[in-house]
């Protein structure tokens, strides 16, 4: 599993640094403020978007799913982090390429993709174009940021299955905060916010 | 600096998103333009020129996007160029960066700002008596929607 990880890792990892065009492609697409920012803009959308009583109540649950799962998710990231703690590849291998500054918390698992992947899945569910659009922008941070020299591929994969976990157990929860949820639904409402 | 144009980047992409989805869902007390279809072109116009903005600044002010110091590997304060232009965002947060929390908080408070924005603004163009009999223009069936789809 190592070895097919390390070598998933140094395939992808060999596309840095040769050509300046993919370099700063990847430097672009990889930022903190470019696909977490447009997953969290795709979920505040959906806020305001609903046309009909239903849709509204099936978006505005949606993004409070969202909330949900993402505190959920920075929860299990930190303890992970913690529990795991594996360094970074550009700290454990020779010779890899860096296109990004040198984070020093744990590898495992790739927080913002768990973070994107989460978003995406519950914005699948509600609309799929959305979702699929996030879910995708997903997949291209968590290839990036390998091209990049940041993660290995298991922390990836980690990453999409700790999104995933968010939101079932956001979902698990938001069913037993339902009084919460329409308090909240009731006073931005009120505020012509709903 | 950096969470100033952060914020100011947040609070105008998240006025664009407010438009676009009060002018999908009808609810023009947050319009800032009293007709459907240049509400939408402004939405998009204020998104694009929020993510430019915060994402091009660097070309023009100095601050933590220079060249890396070749001694302890820190950035250094300088303009962007337009070749380290794509990665001139990608700061640490220990080095002038933001971590996730306070871009969480910022994000928070740019989506209300902007939300209350556009709803102080929708007010001038659509007096308060009105306002409070009306939420979305249309209420139609799931599905039958003008201009969209679901």
């Amino acid at each position: 599993m190592i070895s097919i990880d390390e070598t998933l890792f140094r395939w992808l990892n060999e596309l840095a640094g040769r050509s300046e065009f993919v370099d700063s492609t990847v430097r672009f697409l990889i930022s903190d403020y470019v696909i977490p920012l447009v997953a969290t803009l795709a979920v505040a959308w959906m806020w305001l978007a609903g046309r009909t009583d239903r849709e509204t109540d099936l978006f505005q649950h949606a993004v409070l799913l969202s909330l949900v799962a993402l505190g959920i998710c920075q929860l299990g990231v930190a303890l992970l982090n913690i529990l795991v703690g594996r360094p970074r590849p550009f700290e454990q291998l020779p010779e890899v390429n860096v296109l990004f500054y040198e984070p020093i918390n744990s590898s495992f698992p790739a927080h913002p993709v768990a973070t994107v992947v989460g978003l995406g899945i519950v914005l699948w569910v509600v609309r799929r174009p959305l979702g699929a659009m996030v879910l995708a922008l997903g997949v291209v941070l968590g290839i990036g940021r390998m091209i990049a020299g940041l993660w290995f591929p298991t922390d990836v994969m980690g990453g999409i299955v700790i999104g995933a976990l968010s939101v079932w157990a956001g979902t698990w929860v938001l069913k037993r905060l339902s009084k919460a949820e329409a308090f909240i639904r009731k006073k931005a409402s009120g505020m012509g916010l709903g | 600096m950096f969470s100033w144009q952060y914020l100011l980047m947040v609070f105008l992409a998240c006025l664009g998103i407010v438009q676009l989805s009060a002018a999908r869902s009808g609810r023009r007390h947050l319009w800032l333009l009293p007709q459907r279809r240049p509400v939408y072109a402004l939405g998009l116009v204020l998104l694009a020129v929020g993510l430019a903005f915060f994402h091009l600044i660097p070309l023009a002010t100095t601050g933590p996007w220079g060249p890396t110091d070749p001694v302890d590997g820190s950035a250094t304060w300088a303009r962007a160029s337009l070749e380290s232009l794509p990665g001139a965002r990608n700061i640490n947060d220990t080095d002038g960066g933001l971590s996730g929390h306070w871009q969480a908080l910022w994000f928070g408070l740019g989506w209300i700002g902007a939300v209350f924005f556009a709803r102080a603004v929708g007010r001038i163009h659509r007096p308060p008596k009105e306002e409070a009999g009306a939420g979305r223009d249309e209420r139609l069936p799931v599905g039958s929607a003008p201009g969209g789809r679901r």
